[in-house]
């Protein structure tokens, strides 16, 4: 992961208001989809075009500055603007505004579509979703690993951690001394790829 | 819905731990929820299916599931709850990562090495505490397969393998 660099980071050309802030995020996260990158282009036009928040370094330094942020990508990047415009209360505002289009949509279709009825009269639709989510999670599990900028030999061993974590899990080890003690042990034998 | 009693702290606690554990973008919540709300049995692991499923198809991030998961434990409150912690736990988060950004990159570099397999392995335990209860048949198993090889090496984009399994779905409720 490339490490930012802050670029200079000036006060916003027209100043964001805590109501601005929630329905610009509100606007993003209910007509974006593919995630964060996916939407880039769009919250360049909404952040930095229309509204004079951010410019496109400033973005692309954000973009990549969300990753170190201990929460989903997108949401990480929505704080940070935020914080950038208006504080705690700023962060608050951007991260609920970019959640909430999702959390209500969730919301109605865990609503409208009852346990007894996903159960009963749509078993077999539960079933297969439950295949296609098992799938997903797993390909996502696979996807991590693939990514992960790092030499060989500690691919190797990191593969052997992740073995190892899985099992314990299948198991029923305590889930946090488990990630304890791969972060631990990954931090000192993990290496990252030379160049 | 699990007619086991479940604290509001419960949900807040996981939402809290699933944040944290996103270091360097990964989904920290669905281990989370495995481990504290399915394995124990306050969550039936088809209904969080659903609600990950309905997450996929929502436009913005795909973590708003979380708040189908919180309404299926504590009804709206628990909604509420899950999407509220998260909020501030990231609110705190990102304006902390803000102000010390220097002093943090190269600790969070460090972490972030270690970090694509640790989640991986959580997410791989996850996934098999959600497919081991199906029983999958050799067909229903190859289908795994396949949506894995797709999202794992592909890149394949979840909301196709969503809507193509609703629509499949559908088609065999009829």
């Amino acid at each position: 992961m490339p490490q930012p660099n802050p670029p200079d980071l000036n006060p916003p050309a027209h100043p964001a208001s805590l109501l601005g802030i929630l329905t610009a995020f509100s606007f993003l996260g209910a007509t974006t989809f593919g995630g964060m990158w996916g939407a880039s282009r769009q919250i360049e036009r909404e952040l930095s075009e229309r509204r004079g928040w951010i410019d496109a370094e400033e973005m692309n330094f954000y973009l990549v500055a969300a990753t170190l942020v201990p929460a989903p990508k997108f949401m990480g990047f929505a704080g940070m603007v935020g914080y950038k415009l208006r504080g705690f209360a700023g962060s608050a505002l951007a991260i609920f505004g970019v959640l909430i289009p999702s959390a209500v949509a969730v919301m109605l279709g865990a609503v409208l579509v009852s346990p007894t009825v996903l159960a009963t009269e749509f078993g077999p639709l539960q079933r297969t979703l439950s295949i296609a989510v098992a799938g997903i999670v797993f390909g996502t599990a696979a996807r991590h690993l693939r990514n992960a900028k790092v030499s060989a030999t500690s691919r190797m061993i990191g593969l052997a951690i992740v073995l190892a974590m899985a099992v314990a899990i299948v198991m029923g080890a305590p889930l946090i001394l488990v990630i304890a003690i791969a972060f631990v042990l990954g931090t000192y034998v993990i290496k990252g790829k030379t160049t | 819905m699990s007619g086991l009693p479940l604290g509001l702290w419960e949900i807040v606690y996981v939402m809290v731990l699933g944040s944290l554990l996103g270091v360097g973008g990964g989904n920290g919540f669905i281990p989370m929820i495995q481990n504290h709300f399915i394995a124990t049995g306050k969550l039936d692991a088809s209904l969080f299916s659903w609600a990950y499923a309905l997450g996929t198809l929502t436009p913005g991030p795909k973590v708003g599931f979380v708040a189908g998961v919180g309404y299926y434990l504590r009804g709206y409150t628990g909604a509420v709850v899950a999407v509220v912690s998260i909020v501030v736990i990231t609110a705190i988060a990102s304006g902390f990562v803000s102000v010390s950004m220097s002093r943090l990159s190269p600790i969070m570099k460090r972490i972030s090495l270690p970090s694509a397999f640790v989640i991986g392995g959580l997410i791989i335990g996850t996934g098999w505490g959600l497919a081991a209860p199906l029983h999958p048949s050799l067909l229903e198993g190859a289908a795994m397969a396949g949506v894995v090889y797709l999202i794992g090496w592909r890149d394949f984009d979840p909301v196709w393998v969503v809507l193509a399994a609703l629509a499949l779905g559908v088609l065999l409720s009829l």
